[in-house]
């Protein structure tokens, strides 16, 4: 097991609880998507994953690490690009001379291969990097590092659309079975076809952690010209020329997911969303 | 309880990466150290004075190597830096001990160094300018080791300070090592008014009454102070640095960001 959260409780201010008794396990070869409103307590989590926040109680292991303690063998393992992130005043071959010692994977023909298909520039300042550039770099360098663990918190922010696009080719050609992906994000749709499981926190409890195939066994969505009976569906939304409607797919219809309707549903229906995913587990 | 964790190879990254991220502060640091000292100077053998090398290196000794130590940490309290900064590949043990080095024994050795250099010059210049030249600096001075020494454990309560506190470092150091001095100075009139309250007449010392009461208990006296005075002493010289080093390291440790 890649992360392993058992009865983790954590709080900023006392008697104000983030999270109580938080339970999470994530298995190594996949992209796992965090989702969840602002302040639902994302930063949080990959905070105290990344070993940048202490829970105050319960356990929390990662890769078979104490995060907390930030060992070498654990950070060399980890790369987190937070949502604001700091690039010293140097030039690129300086930055990679500087922190490539400390990870002793880290490929630089892979790096020079992402930082062409990024189309960064060869040498130069990084301070004159744009912000999406240097999101890029530090995503490619993260990439190259060949770590465990990469935590990417809000990636697509500040990335036009042919980058996002490259954004998820990389990150989906980088992975495999001995990677973990956590990618948070409140931009639902930047993640569309990359991220799996979904992982939904909401007011520091996971309210949902399915892989996509179990979404799409359990749900399905469809474009209805009138809505059915309040009982029929689990959430709708108005669209160009009707109705997105989730519904519980009962009859083992193959159907394709939006996640802004998936997140959407699973936060405004969270007992029934709940019903449906639980009602599996007791019948297997 | 952990192992602690060290590898040379990966100090040895460490101390330059530290080194190379602060080199625009002790660029500007030592900048200003020698803008200082060319002041200094200047008005010194304008007004026939004798140039003093050695005090002038120790003045700036303290004051630049406070400043530098202050500033060591300052990367820990950076909103983004931190990120960067906890989660680079080394152990606590090897990020405490690189700031230590460099802020330390490093900074004594630059500094002489660059006033070695720099007496040198001086000397050439009012050589040619003056037609007299200057004393220069002599790094193997008795005196200027005894002002390394002193920095070296005194800068131990910056690099606390550096790692504690968030900005104004420097004189929010100053100020807590003032309220610090000050709370025992009151601590300490307040235990020798209890205990020798008979030489006292209210809160006026009667200070004749003190020494001269008796012979055997001025002897006591002298004693009692002497003795206190060495182990104050022994504290200084072995006790301060190292407890405060600890504090920081496990400062360090449960840095948070």
């Amino acid at each position: 097991m890649m992360i392993h959260i058992q009865d983790l409780s954590f709080e900023y201010k006392p008697g104000q609880n983030l999270f109580n008794n938080l339970d999470l396990n994530l298995d190594p070869g996949n992209i796992y998507g965090l989702l969840g409103k602002n302040g639902a307590g994302k930063t949080t989590l990959l905070k105290l994953i990344g070993g940048l926040l202490f829970p105050h109680s319960g356990e929390c292991s990662v890769m078979d690490h104490v995060p907390e303690l930030r060992l070498p063998q654990f950070l060399r393992e980890l790369f987190f690009i937070p949502e604001e992130f700091y690039l010293p005043p140097v030039k690129l071959d300086e930055y990679i001379k500087l922190y490539t010692p400390f990870y002793p994977r880290f490929n630089r023909r892979q790096f020079n291969d992402y930082r062409d298909k990024f189309d960064l520039p060869d040498n130069g300042k990084l301070t004159s990097l744009s912000y999406g550039q240097k999101k890029k770099l530090l995503l490619a360098f993260g990439l190259a590092t060949d770590c465990r663990l990469l935590i990417l918190d809000e990636p697509t922010n500040g990335l036009d659309i042919p980058t996002k696009s490259q954004f998820r080719k990389l990150l989906a050609g980088a992975m495999n079975d001995e990677r973990t992906f956590i990618i948070s994000t409140h931009q639902v749709r930047d993640m569309e076809n990359l991220i799996d499981p979904i992982i939904i926190l909401d007011e520091g409890h996971i309210i949902f952690d399915q892989d996509l195939s179990s979404v799409t066994d359990h749900l399905a969505v469809q474009l209805m010209a009138d809505l059915p009976a309040e009982n029929e569906y689990l959430y709708q939304e108005k669209v160009l020329g009707g109705y997105a409607v989730m519904q519980e797919n009962t009859g083992r219809h193959d159907t394709k997911i939006d996640l802004e309707l998936l997140f959407n549903a699973v936060i405004n229906n969270r007992e029934k969303m709940a019903e449906i995913f639980l009602r599996e587990v007791e019948n297997a | 309880m952990r192992n602690p964790q060290f590898n040379p190879n990966r100090f040895w990254h460490l101390v330059r990466n530290d080194l190379f991220s602060n080199f625009r502060s002790l660029l500007i640091a030592g900048g200003a150290a020698i803008g200082l000292l060319l002041f200094i100077n200047f008005f010194t053998i304008l007004g026939g004075e004798v140039f003093a090398p050695r005090e002038f290196y120790c003045l700036m000794l303290f004051i630049g190597g406070y400043i530098i130590t202050s500033v060591a940490y300052n990367d820990l309290h950076h909103p983004q830096k931190s990120y960067v900064y906890l989660t680079l590949p080394a152990s606590n043990e090897e990020k405490f001990l690189s700031k230590l080095l460099l802020t330390s024994v490093g900074f004594i050795f630059a500094a002489m160094l660059l006033y070695l250099v720099f007496s040198i010059l001086m000397s050439l210049v009012s050589l040619i300018v003056f037609g007299e030249s200057y004393p220069i600096f002599n790094p193997l001075d008795r005196v200027v080791w005894i002002c390394n020494g002193v920095y070296f454990i005194t800068q131990s309560i910056f690099l606390l300070g550096a790692v504690i506190f968030r900005k104004n470092t420097l004189i929010k150091t100053l100020l807590s090592l003032w309220l610090i001095a000050s709370a025992l100075s009151i601590f300490a009139g307040i235990v020798f008014r209890i205990t020798f309250w008979e030489f006292f007449d209210g809160w006026n010392f009667i200070d004749n009454h003190f020494y001269f009461s008796s012979v055997e208990l001025d002897q006591k006296f002298t004693d009692f102070f002497t003795g206190f005075g060495k182990l104050m002493a022994f504290c200084f010289k072995w006790l301060i640095a190292p407890v405060l080093w600890l504090v920081t390291y496990l400062r360090l440790e449960e840095t948070e960001v």
